[in-house]
């Protein structure tokens, strides 16, 4: 029965075509990649003349070089991936590339997920493994002016942290692969922005349409938690509380209804595809 | 085995390109698919592939619909499209990724027709030239041996000596199980290998008829004065002459020429819709 929803030899065949076909321009998006990640670096360490050993830049700013890694293995984990993810579906840009991809003998489900392994989960993978090269790196290269810089190792459980939230945010650009297969990020990006604003939109139009007078308290409420927070300083443990319960609520609602709704329709657009 | 009933069909629902078109095709014969430009052809592979959705009718491919892109389908449907996608593989490392897709696929076949068509397995798909590239396709998708063989312009970039390698090898891989449709503007090029011309016109078939029932009831000849008499159904001026279709009589008819054929039933396509559709006319 499974075997005629998902057969995992078709499936596997798909992810092997893939990777043979495309192996040559991944491997140089990942070493391009690898190679903009030291050109930053070096970039950031000539700029701040700590290629001098400058003693006195390290006592101001040892604190910041250690956390490097905090802000720009995220940046580039979603970066690079997006990217890579917006490329998932590029044989369906071309008619005679499409054609031959929708006549190939697997059901869409296979052809679906193995886009998907590969983007949402192979690519990163393999990235997390080549930035542990980067991580070690910078780290023997403070070591050698003696400064212990994070290691970043891979039990560290933020990298798979960090790893979710790029699978759940990464299911946009995937839709917007299948959908619009040209110019896939950019497209995308703009029907975000555009959607992000209509929400954001409706929600107040709401709020001051439907709701005048809750609005007129919740704003008093707002303007006074605001003044409150900046002159009675607001306790940072409960600050913190706050922040992981509605960070908790993104994720929530974003594993639980936007992550499997964009990889349904991402499904049912495959489905729809004609030459 | 193809089954095609009230199809209708459009790149835009106001302006359809066929609007009930039946067409039921058997194992065992090679189809010649002819139209004028626009009129459809490749569009009905499409369909016939699954690649383009009906508005409404049915299009049922071995038994299995044909939008739904059944795997087991597809496996035995293998399209060669007049633009081919090769990517920047060997021909044997294009086999090697592909042929597993296809359950019925026979490797040595595919080194047989390779080396018949004077082509190195180690050769690069993106480095050959385009009636190469024609070839290796068409030596995989027989090697596939998919039932339904669909082929678009299949003799666009072949030079004469591969037009002719091209049509003994269609030849020879024929079988009682297979069908071959072959859609093309070349028809002098494929004119030998054809069992049943279909012509597609307006968004409907207008001619489907086997070269049999063809050299059955017409008569093709070529003369030096101007035709007159009543049996003359189409008649136009060559080097030399008038070449000129009849209904069949007691004279030697020459060989079925279906250029000259295409351009009569475009012509007046009521009159051979009636022709062939006489009491008369035993099929």
């Amino acid at each position: 029965m499974l075997n005629n929803v998902l057969n995992f030899r078709r499936t596997g065949q798909l992810l092997i075509a893939d990777l043979r076909i495309a192996w040559f321009r991944s491997v140089l998006w990942l070493l391009g990649l690898l190679a903009f990640c030291f050109f930053f670096f070096m970039l950031v360490m000539v700029d701040s003349s700590f290629t001098q050993q400058n003693a006195e830049w390290l006592m101001d700013n040892g604190i910041a070089v250690s956390k490097f890694h905090i802000s720009f293995f995220p940046a580039m984990l979603l970066i690079s991936g997006f990217i890579f993810s917006s490329f998932s579906f590029s044989e369906l840009n071309r008619p005679s590339s499409k054609q031959f991809y929708l006549s190939l003998p697997a059901n869409t489900l296979e052809k679906w997920v193995s886009k998907w392994v590969l983007s949402a989960l192979f690519f990163p993978l393999l990235w997390i493994l080549s930035y542990q090269l980067f991580a070690q790196y910078t780290y023997q290269w403070f070591r050698g002016i003696g400064f212990e810089m994070v290691r970043l190792p891979l039990t560290d459980p933020w990298i798979w942290r960090w790893l979710l939230v790029y699978v759940l945010l990464q299911s946009f650009i995937f839709l917007g692969a299948v959908w619009m297969p040209k110019f896939t990020l950019l497209k995308t990006g703009m029907v975000l922005a555009v959607l992000v604003a209509v929400c954001t939109g409706m929600y107040y139009l709401g709020i001051y349409t439907v709701l005048p007078a809750w609005s007129g308290d919740f704003k008093a409420l707002l303007d006074t938690a605001a003044t409150d927070a900046y002159f009675l300083r607001i306790d940072p443990e409960f600050k913190a509380y706050l922040t992981s319960r509605f960070l908790l609520r993104i994720q929530l609602i974003f594993g639980l209804f936007f992550f499997p709704l964009a990889l349904l329709i991402s499904y049912l657009k495959l489905v729809e595809k004609q030459s | 085995m193809i089954n095609i009933e009230k199809l209708r069909f459009g790149y835009r629902k106001r302006a359809l390109l066929f609007e009930d078109l039946d067409l039921h095709l058997a194992p065992g014969t090679i189809y010649g698919l002819l139209g004028k430009n626009g009129a459809g052809k490749s569009s009905l592979l499409g369909i016939i592939q699954g690649l383009l959705f009906p508005l409404a009718g049915t299009v049922s491919i071995l038994g299995y619909e044909a939008r739904k892109r059944h795997p087991a389908m597809l496996a035995d449907c293998f399209l060669i499209s007049e633009e081919l996608y090769l990517p920047n593989v060997s021909i044997h490392s294009f086999a090697g990724l592909y042929a597993p897709f296809y359950p019925n696929f026979d490797w040595q076949q595919l080194d047989r027709l390779l080396k018949e068509f004077e082509l190195r397995g180690s050769a690069s798909l993106q480095k050959i030239s385009l009636g190469q590239k024609k070839k290796a396709m068409l030596a995989f998708g027989l090697a596939t041996n998919a039932r339904i063989l669909l082929l678009d312009e299949p003799t666009n970039g072949l030079d004469i000596p591969s037009k002719k390698q091209f049509r003994s090898t269609l030849a020879r891989h024929i079988r009682e199980d297979r069908t071959f449709i072959l859609s093309t503007h070349q028809i002098r090029d494929l004119q030998s290998l054809i069992d049943t011309l279909i012509v597609l016109e307006n968004g409907r078939i207008i001619f489907q008829e086997n070269l049999a029932d063809i050299m059955e009831r017409l008569h093709f000849s070529v003369g030096y004065q101007e035709p007159q008499d009543p049996t003359v159904l189409y008649y136009e001026r060559v080097p030399g002459g008038y070449f000129t279709i009849r209904q069949a009589g007691q004279q030697e008819s020459l060989e079925v020429d279906i250029e000259l054929l295409f351009n009569a039933i475009i012509s007046n396509p009521q009159s051979f819709q009636e022709l062939f559709n006489s009491q008369l006319y035993v099929k």
